[in-house]
């Protein structure tokens, strides 16, 4: 008996598809590496954190937090 | 000493660590009160500003940091120091309401441009996101039934959470939420596929689709737009997830979405073309630290009385 061939279309996600979209849709190394950077998530802890430690503040701030974007 | 922050409230609110922002912020790069102040400052705890810039340029920014490094050397003891009377106080911030024993999903976002994908072709911009549930919503996600193969629908408010403030097209910039009755396909299921032990094996499935036409239904607020709407997202949701009994909490969770948009918003980067095209969108479980600990970009509209607002 001929087995009965499943017609999907593109972008279909299912238990085949799953991981190779999942895989894909997380960021590279290359995209998440100013991850890596220990950034502390408030302007006040990095005022507090750089009067303690006498070093100067690289602030970095955005319409939405840059750390959970927008 | 690296540090970010959401621009909104240091940029209009009147609390010690806003107004010192302020005054950094009027002899930085965008000198003028009123607009946005994004961007990357190099600058003292005592207000100095020592460069700026707002650039996606990785060298312009190593330039200005540079730039503020040379700045620091030449500041004397006190201009590297906190201002003698600075208050911590804090009014308000949305990580105040971080639902710690709720479910913390964080998650990303990319344009998906051909299928199978091609990993030299990922587009040339994608995003974040944090999804937050309240421990009491966290249970809605559980089938009660413990018998293999039982289907539990989930509730209008997790549904709601998703369609509206997550499953929403900002690959590529701020985008708009959904105002419920914009919601016009919402399925959202949960099997139990296995139980082993104390544990819960799950699979989560789902699809619905969300269309804004027309005027804005969210009244006024940070996100009123200027513009008609006319904008769509169609998905495809597939997950698992493993619930311990015993501990209360989800020890995995996993879900992948497919999305379909059409149209645009004001900011989401779709202003030159398509018209159309398809995103994907994948959570895991965040971690309890603080970058996982970052509020959700809608909080403030969230369907959820938990929330704490200013």
């Amino acid at each position: 008996m001929l087995g009965c061939k499943v017609e999907r279309g593109p972008f279909y996600l299912g238990k085949g598809t799953y991981k190779m979209w999942h895989d894909f849709i997380k960021p590279t190394r290359k995209e998440i590496a100013w991850a890596q950077i220990p950034w502390l998530t408030t302007f006040y802890d990095g005022l507090v954190e750089s009067d303690r430690t006498q070093k100067p503040l690289l602030l970095w701030v955005m319409n939405g937090h840059p750390l959970g974007c927008t | 000493m690296p540090a970010t922050d959401e621009v909104w409230r240091l940029q209009g609110a009147s609390e010690e660590d806003a107004t010192l922002f302020q005054k950094i912020a009027n002899k930085g790069h965008y000198r003028k009160a009123g607009g946005t102040r994004q961007g990357i400052y190099v600058c003292s705890p005592n207000g100095q500003l020592l460069s700026s810039v707002n650039s996606l340029d990785p060298e312009v920014v190593l330039k200005t940091i540079e730039n503020g490094l040379k700045k620091w050397k030449n500041l004397s003891v006190k201009e590297k120091k906190l201002p003698e009377d600075f208050s911590p106080f804090t009014s308000h911030r949305w990580e105040d309401s971080y639902p710690k024993n709720g479910l913390i999903l964080k998650g990303t976002k990319a344009d998906l441009l051909s299928d199978p994908p091609n990993p030299s072709n990922r587009g040339d911009r994608w995003n974040m996101d944090h999804v937050w549930f309240s421990e009491q919503e966290l249970y809605l996600w559980v089938p009660e039934s413990r018998k293999i193969g039982t289907i539990h629908k989930c509730p209008k408010i997790i549904k709601d959470r998703l369609l509206r403030f997550h499953f929403v097209d900002n690959v590529r910039g701020q985008t708009l939420p959904f105002a419920p009755e914009e919601i016009k396909t919402a399925n959202l299921n949960v099997e139990l596929v296995a139980i082993n032990d104390t544990k819960l094996e799950l699979k989560i499935f789902g699809d619905s689709e969300a269309i804004a036409k027309g005027e804005w239904k969210l009244g006024e607020n940070i996100w009123t737009p200027k513009h008609e709407l006319d904008h769509s997202i169609s998905t495809n949701i597939l997950g698992n997830a493993i619930y311990d009994i015993e501990k209360k909490n989800f020890i995995k969770f996993e879900l992948v979405v497919i999305g379909n948009w059409k149209g645009k918003t004001e900011n989401n980067g779709r202003k030159f073309g398509p018209e159309s095209g398809v995103l994907g969108i994948q959570y895991s479980l965040a971690e309890k630290i603080p970058s996982d600990k970052i509020a959700p970009t809608f909080i403030d509209l969230y369907n959820a009385d938990w929330v704490k607002h200013p």
